[in-house]
């Protein structure tokens, strides 16, 4: 009997800790995104804060593939965004493997002058292989940068 | 008694736990083109769309490579791409490389002659044999058609993996 319920709790344990293990939402850094004009190359820099556009006149629009396991009923990205007149903008698509869009939507946050870090978030659990966000970064706004630093899964 | 219950819980727990595990696999090896970077050579002609990579030379190709995710055992492996450029077929290699040194262990190059207004393509490479934790896919986007139709790379993954 004390073995079985031994071998109970232990394999719940096991089994619990796999599970969240495949599940953990995902996390992948804002460094994963590329710039989709060949030209916004130049105005990108990266950091463990994940990407940031350090052009003072243009906005740069970036792909984020989300090349991770999809696991949870929410979607988040997480950025700065520093420049008061300029929304920080993204699209969140689902495609299947055909690059058919099977659900997309957007978000917005404003910005502030030394502002922290907000949150978008999409509800949709996936249902395909093919993810994929862009968003506009912001220019930059009295030498502040805005960052896209985190994409993942949540609940 | 209750040692027949209490087996039945164990094997109902593993169960339950063994199928959450199952479904989280689901969408291991996803592969959405923007994954793909462009060559030093080609940065200033690979640009990206929510469906995947594109070269908007219309004149040279572009070469890119393409990191793949190998947390998913498959018996082939799938490029979905536009290939429209009648003029220039589109090029892909896979590569199995040694883990450890990089060294190419195999590799297998496939084309796709150009169709305009043409639809979407499948690239496909019996993978048999062929897993490893190394593998990656180069291919050259040949550069837009006279009418301005641009080749893609718009999905890659596995194929023959039931979630």
């Amino acid at each position: 009997m004390r073995t079985l319920i031994l071998t109970v709790v232990m394999l719940g344990a096991v089994l619990s800790a796999k599970a969240y293990g495949q599940s953990g939402g995902r996390t992948g850094t804002g460094n994963i995104c590329s710039p989709t004009s060949p030209t916004d190359y130049d105005k990108l820099d990266r950091l463990q804060y994940g990407v940031h556009n350090t052009s003072s006149t243009t906005d740069v629009q970036v792909a984020c593939p989300l090349n991770l396991q999809a696991s949870g009923t929410v979607f988040k990205a997480l950025v700065y965004n520093r420049n008061a007149a300029v929304p920080f903008a993204c699209y969140y698509y689902e495609l299947d493997s055909n690059g058919l869009v099977l659900y997309s939507a957007s978000t917005s946050v404003n910005g502030a002058l030394n502002s922290g870090y907000q949150v978008m978030t999409w509800s949709n659990p996936p249902t395909s292989n093919n993810m994929v966000i862009t968003c506009t970064i912001p220019k930059t706004a009295s030498g502040q940068w805005s960052h896209l630093t985190w994409l993942g899964w949540g609940s | 008694m209750r040692s027949s219950v209490l087996v039945r819980l164990v094997l109902t727990t593993s169960v339950v736990a063994t199928s959450a595990v199952q479904a989280s696999t689901m969408y291991l090896d996803n592969g959405n083109g923007n994954v793909c970077n462009p060559v030093l050579s080609s940065m200033d002609k690979v640009t990206r769309v929510f469906n995947g990579v594109y070269n908007a030379s219309t004149s040279t190709s572009a070469e890119v490579f393409c990191a793949v995710n190998t947390t998913m055992q498959g018996s082939s492996f799938i490029a979905n791409v536009f290939s429209r450029n009648p003029s220039v077929s589109m090029t892909c290699t896979l590569y199995q490389k040694n883990d450890k040194t990089g060294a190419t262990i195999w590799s297998s190059t496939k084309s796709i002659a150009g169709v305009a207004n043409s639809g979407v393509k499948k690239f496909s490479w019996d993978t048999y044999g062929h897993d490893s934790k190394n593998m990656v896919v180069d291919c050259m986007i040949p550069p837009m058609s006279a009418s301005g139709e641009s080749s893609r790379i718009i999905w890659f993954g596995r194929e023959g993996v039931v979630p």
